[in-house]
């Protein structure tokens, strides 16, 4: 998987990229122009959000997933979103579900991710951006990813930290606006959700209410399990987060499960939905 | 005066510094890339001259797939609301009818109301005095331009500025930026005779140093740029002179980079025109 992601420097902006844009906003600001300007660029009218997470996964685990996306994904064309987020273990890149619109990132697929703004962004050794966040548990690091072609940090708007879900409306927003960026005939938005925990369980839960298509992945683990199991028991209730609340009712005819055992079901399930063109 | 099927969209900005999302993405259902924005006035023209510079505008933008910023207003004669006054703002829709690729933007700066005249179904435009002390002559009456994607009635003045008219110069600047700067979207201003806000606008553009087409012949504004040596030795990277012919005209436009050098290929199924959008921002 090297040859699809430099593990070895994990803080480096890839040629392909060049210069990534950052674009520091508020958590209710409307979308700025800048970040709906850059959205015209994308090859083609179809956006996905890779949400999720990989806790409790072990490197092979991680190494397979990225795999997997790239077998499912290679050739997709449009934009492409995720966390703004890098693990970085020993100097070396730890992938994560949010590594997957940068390891895609071409002249073809344009990828513009969000970060909130956590802790205190910091620069360090020659000019390295990374973000500090102290909590009861002690202080951790986290570093943007350098492998999308935009970057969006959301902050608080009194400049507090914000926790993981902080920039979720931000993306929501964007992409809704993605959305109805072509105006007649409106762009397609969908999410893609593998693993993840709470915050994964909100953003399944807010983009099945707005009506975008959701794929979860069957075997990744956690949220999108939980959410797999609740629909085959009868029990999957997606009105209950109240603190995001949207107008749309809840509906779950647009929510679809696709095998991490199956090589090409998440391809299949992309070009059925006309998210792959 | 327009069509049955109009469409009014309403879109409340709470800033007079963002320009409203609706406006990039109606510009964003452009097959290309491009945006150009035609700035100038006609006063006193003659109806000769005014088909005139129709045909050059549209033979010059024949194959142009972009996005047009142009004035969104009509001027019709109150005596006879058939008669139209011609305008630099009539060639926007020749533009767009003619390349149904082109997305045509229009806009309106601040005005009073926008009220709806039932007996003739036109969207009609009401200044007073105060707000436009130079304004159109009692025998005139501004129209929203039916023909047109979408139409921007700017809801505030920007107090920063010396006029309505300058309001609208700024803000064509405003949704050019973003889209050059983070989508690398290529833009010209073409000038065609116009006045002082004309001038105002070559300026602003090209101190921008964002390309910037002189019609030399148009008239007054146009014509004076095109003959002040200082403005084009500053400014030579990005300002072009042009003649008054189409073919000198769309040699600009492509050295711009606004048009392919050869007609494109319409890119998407977008829908034929159905109507106007309103966008009071």
């Amino acid at each position: 998987m090297d040859t699809l992601l430099d593990a070895t420097h994990p803080h480096r902006v890839p040629d392909t990229i060049g210069a990534v844009d950052v674009i520091v906003t508020t958590s209710s600001a409307p979308i700025l122009p800048a970040i709906q300007a850059r959205m015209t660029a994308s090859p083609a009218p179809i956006a996905l959000r890779i949400a999720g997470g990989c806790s409790g996964m072990s490197d092979d685990d991680k190494q397979d997933m990225l795999a997997w996306f790239y077998r499912n994904m290679h050739g997709f064309k449009g934009l492409l979103s995720s966390g703004g987020t890098r693990d970085i273990k020993d100097g070396r890149l730890d992938p994560m579900v949010t590594d997957v619109p940068a390891m895609l990132a071409s002249d073809q697929v344009l990828t513009i991710s969000t970060l909130p703004l956590v802790g205190t962004m910091q620069l360090v050794d020659d000019s390295r951006l990374r973000i500090s966040r102290t909590d009861q548990y002690g202080t951790s690091l986290t570093h943007p990813n350098p492998g999308v072609h935009m970057l969006v940090v959301v902050q608080h708007p009194l400049g507090t930290a914000l926790g993981w879900d902080g920039d979720v409306r931000t993306y929501f927003d964007m992409l809704n606006m993605y959305h109805h960026q072509g105006h007649r005939n409106p762009w397609q938005v969908g999410l893609v959700a593998w693993n993840g925990g709470s915050v994964t369980e909100l953003e399944i839960k807010l983009a099945a209410r707005y009506g975008w298509p959701v794929i979860l992945v069957e075997g990744s683990g956690r949220a999108a399990d939980k959410f797999i199991t609740a629909m085959r028991d009868g029990t999957l209730d997606l009105a209950q987060s109240n603190e995001h609340s949207t107008p749309y009712n809840p509906r779950i005819h647009n929510i679809y499960v696709v095998r991490r055992d199956e090589p090409n079901s998440l391809r299949a399930q992309l070009e059925a939905l006309n998210l792959m063109v | 005066m327009l069509e049955q099927s109009l469409r009014v969209e309403l879109i409340h900005a709470t800033t007079v510094d963002v320009p409203p999302p609706a406006c990039i993405a109606q510009i964003s259902c452009a097959d290309q890339h491009a945006i150009v924005r035609i700035t100038g006035g006609c006063a006193n023209m003659a109806e000769a001259d005014a088909a005139a510079m129709g045909e050059l505008f549209r033979k010059a933008f024949r194959g142009f797939g972009g996005a047009l910023l142009i004035g969104g207003t009509r001027m019709v004669s109150i005596a006879s609301p058939r008669i139209i006054i011609p305008g630099i703002t009539e060639v926007g829709p020749l533009i767009r009818q003619d390349n149904p690729s082109s997305v045509l933007l229009g806009i309106i700066p601040f005005a009073e109301s926008v009220s709806w005249d039932f007996a003739t179904g036109a969207l009609v435009v009401e200044r007073s005095r105060l707000t436009d002390p130079h304004g159109t002559d009692d025998g005139m009456r501004i129209l929203v331009q039916s023909y047109m994607d979408g139409v921007v009635v700017l809801g505030q003045h920007l107090p920063d500025l010396p006029s309505i008219w300058h309001d609208e110069a700024y803000f064509c600047a405003r949704i050019t930026e973003p889209l050059r700067r983070h989508a690398n979207w290529s833009s010209a201003l073409v000038v065609y005779n116009g006045g002082n806000t004309t001038e105002y606008e070559a300026r602003l553009i090209a101190e921008q140093h964002w390309p910037v087409i002189l019609v030399r012949g148009s008239g007054r504004a146009a014509d004076k740029l095109a003959q002040d040596e200082q403005f084009l030795r500053e400014y030579r990277d990005c300002v072009t002179v042009c003649s008054l012919t189409p073919s000198s005209l769309k040699r600009a436009l492509v050295k711009a980079k606004v048009l392919e050098p050869k007609p494109r290929q319409r890119r998407s199924q977008r829908t034929q025109k159905g109507g106007v959008h309103l966008m009071i921002g």
